[in-house]
């Protein structure tokens, strides 16, 4: 327990892992009393959000000593997933339109479930002292939803704390942010994600650190692929997929474009996962071309690397990254996903595969 | 868990709580009824986190016990039930509830009574005891005026305030307003003012249907519930937080000129002009003026559609003050005059773009205010 060892007064029960800073805000806010009306949890996926976000929750209406206790009624039954006042609205989730079946593959947050939201927040809490509204993703909130939110933060409610959470605030509106209490959650060093695999999920050193790596400062990320066999065979086909498309023609690359972006609007969540894999890919190849081969994720792959990194000058892999960032920005924006999938696959620059002898085995 | 009643309260009771049984919800154990011995009974209830309702049935207990199972399923088994006695039993630890009357056996998964959410106590505000008829007719006079759509979420209440010998009921959409007075028994201690959900009074005033005793009414000391407990049934409210509009202000104090007419008649002519006014913006026009020499005024409801007709019907009035004329949407007409338990109203304006308001004659318990729709005379 080596971070909850090092924090002290307030944040002593908190567990998330490295986000001093976000826990002694939070924790400070609770034992103040000064709690605001929103807030916004901003930061990389997979940081510890939404675990600050229910032990905010759990803090907010623990009826224990040191809140959040873990052992009162309020905070057991937050942990549960089962307290009448903490709510999570997503993508999919419901709203109150009788009519109205809300499913996961939706493109946004629409503004009947903000409105169902603007209903419970009117609403004295049920069991607890505070109703916690977490909205997450915040940024996938539709322009109406988003203009709908603003209007109840201009009179928040009593009793009630809403949490935007996000990794892409930019795509926020203004209005909105200027109207939340700001909490920064950051990226983990490899050592603190490392650290906390051997010590809270008893994962052995070696794992620990191929993990610690991988994740890139995303300790959820590591701890859900500890979970998921499924994770570590995508990441791994998507990677062989990255290497044997650098290496293939213009109409091979085009013709994965097309399966690939078919899919989109289907499983955006698997294209995001596929572009992650590349986007780490190429980081690596820059690092060995860059002689930082050290730092590199991919440490069990280094031998196939090494070969294409000595085909590309850094600025083509640069122009590489580029293209990547750009495909998925024109994502969001719901831009055809074929087509920003093909001018991706137009700049990422042509390599010599290498021998065939040396694939790894899948 | 080992009870025993009889079907015919069982049925009851579950179709008591299934009103507030949620029909869709992020919780899925609210879609359950809780069953659970409770001093010597059978306590039901069911919440769908805006209301909760709690039911009492007598029966024999053999072993206390407590679980939850989904309401519909059960609500539908039960009511095809004999009306013989029924058993209900749960083996320790297990969640399987099993049914036995005459001769049908069932077997109904639950889920644990422990993560069922819990039903807020309230009882530390103070007590009124209200006649439930009364009651009954407030909610009647005032619900339809609430706003139903959430775009301000303090208006799809009923404001209630408690002062001194006086419970008061208020309800406004932007375009009407209604408010009762009602008399207490019993001068209460301070001031109190809430916002009960509309939908959840409506929900009360339906238990009141076969209420004979006081109901009494409690908050809890930080305003966020309200307590309704009748015979053997309990209800709890969420309360709406924020501030009810001060309405006293809508409320026009004088008029130029007034109409006595009789209620029934009243809501007889603007249900035949809502006819001809449907296709419009169901728009009714009223005209009223005093008779010569001692002979009776009268009232004009009429209404104008293009392409169908038109209607023009006619009804005695006793007028004071000026003539006037006054258009209103038809629907909002009708709501108020069929709350109204006949007798005579009176409606009183100072102009065609000023508010309208009706008042019933012979009690000043109630008013409403309707604003007028603006129409080329
Ligand atoms: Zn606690
Ligand atoms: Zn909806």
């Amino acid at each position: 327990m080596t971070d909850a060892s090092a924090a002290t007064g307030h944040e002593a029960s908190w567990t998330v892992v490295g986000q001093h800073a976000a826990v002694s805000a939070l924790a400070s806010a609770v034992a103040s009393g000064r709690v605001a009306h929103a807030y916004l949890f901003a930061g990389p996926k997979h940081t510890g959000k939404t675990l600050a976000a229910l032990q905010f929750a759990q803090a907010l209406n623990c009826t224990g000593d040191g809140p959040p206790c873990q052992r009162c009624r309020q905070c057991e039954r937050v942990a549960a997933g089962g307290h009448a006042d903490v709510e999570v609205i997503t993508v999919g989730s419901p709203c109150d339109e009788s009519e109205h079946r809300h499913s996961a593959d939706e493109r946004d947050i629409r503004i009947c479930q903000i409105r169902r939201l603007d209903r419970l927040v009117t609403r004295a809490p049920f069991e607890g002292r505070c109703r916690v509204l977490i909205i997450e993703p915040a940024d996938l909130m539709n322009d109406a939803a988003a203009n709908a939110l603003l209007k109840t933060l201009e009179e928040p409610p009593p009793r009630s704390v809403l949490i935007l959470s996000t990794d892409r605030e930019e795509l926020l509106l203004d209005t909105l942010r200027s109207r939340t209490r700001r909490i920064t959650f950051t990226g983990l060093p490899q050592a603190a994600i490392e650290r906390a695999l051997r010590d809270r999920w008893d994962v052995e050193p070696g794992r620990a650190a191929e993990l610690a790596r991988l994740s890139m400062g995303r300790l959820g990320w590591a701890v859900v692929a500890l979970h998921d066999a499924r994770m570590m065979e995508e990441r791994e086909e998507a990677l062989a997929r990255a290497e044997e498309l650098a290496a293939s023609s213009l109409a091979g690359r085009f013709a994965f474009a097309s399966s690939l972006g078919g899919g989109f609007t289907k499983d955006r969540r698997h294209v995001h996962r596929v572009l992650d894999a590349w986007q780490a890919f190429w980081r690596d190849l820059l690092l060995i071309a860059s002689g930082r081969e050290d730092q590199a994720v991919h440490r069990d792959r280094l031998d196939r690397l090494r070969p294409l990194a000595s085909q590309c000058t850094v600025r083509g892999i640069v122009g590489a990254l580029r293209s990547i960032a750009d495909a998925r920005q024109q994502l969001d924006e719901n831009a055809s996903p074929v087509l920003a999938l093909e001018v991706m696959m137009l700049a990422l620059p042509e390599l010599r595969p290498n021998a065939v002898g040396d694939r790894p085995r899948p | 868990m080992n009870v025993t009643c009889l079907q015919e309260n069982l049925a009851r009771g579950l179709g008591i709580v299934g009103r507030a049984v949620a029909v869709r919800s992020t919780l899925p154990i609210t879609s359950n009824v809780l069953i659970a011995t409770d001093h010597g009974r059978i306590k039901l209830a069911a919440t769908n986190l805006d209301i909760a309702l709690s039911c009492w049935i007598g029966g024999q207990i053999e072993e206390e016990g407590a679980i939850t199972v989904p309401a519909r399923l059960l609500a539908d088994f039960v009511n095809s039930l004999p009306t013989e006695k029924i058993q209900l039993s749960l083996s320790p630890r297990s969640r399987q509830v099993k049914l036995v009357c005459a001769r049908n056996e069932a077997t109904i998964g639950g889920l644990d009574a422990d993560d069922f959410p819990p039903i807020p106590a309230v009882d530390d505000g103070g007590t009124l005891e209200i006649d439930p008829k009364m009651l009954r007719e407030a909610i009647s006079q005032v619900v339809f005026s609430a706003a139903t759509d959430d775009s301000r979420p303090v208006l799809t209440g009923i404001d209630l305030v408690v002062e001194g010998d006086q419970l008061t009921f208020a309800a406004a959409d932007g375009f009407r307003l209604a408010v009762r007075h009602l008399q207490l028994q019993k001068k209460a201690a301070e001031r109190q003012e809430v916002i009960v959900p509309a939908k959840a009074l409506a929900e009360l005033s339906r238990l009141l249907q076969d209420q004979e005793d006081p109901v009494r009414m409690t908050f809890n000391a930080n305003k966020t519930q309200v307590l309704f407990a009748l015979k053997d049934v309990e209800l709890v409210a969420q309360l709406i937080q924020g501030t009810f509009p001060d309405y006293s202000r809508l409320i026009p104090k004088e008029w130029g000129s007034r109409a006595v007419v009789e209620v029934r008649d009243f809501l007889q002519e603007t249900k035949i002009a809502s006819i001809f006014a449907r296709d419009g913006s169901g728009i009714v026009r009223i005209t009223f003026q005093g008779g010569d020499d001692g002979t009776p005024g009268r009232m004009t409801i009429a209404a104008r559609a293009e392409e169908i007709g038109d209607n023009s019907g006619e009804l005695d009035a006793q007028v004071e003050g000026e003539p006037a004329k006054i258009a209103f949407n038809g629907r909002y007409l009708q709501d108020v005059l069929a709350v109204l338990d006949g007798g005579r109203v009176a409606l009183e304006t100072t102009g065609p773009s000023q508010p309208g308001v009706i008042r019933p004659l012979d009690n000043d318990t109630y008013v409403h205010v309707v604003m007028p729709m603006f129409v080329q005379w």
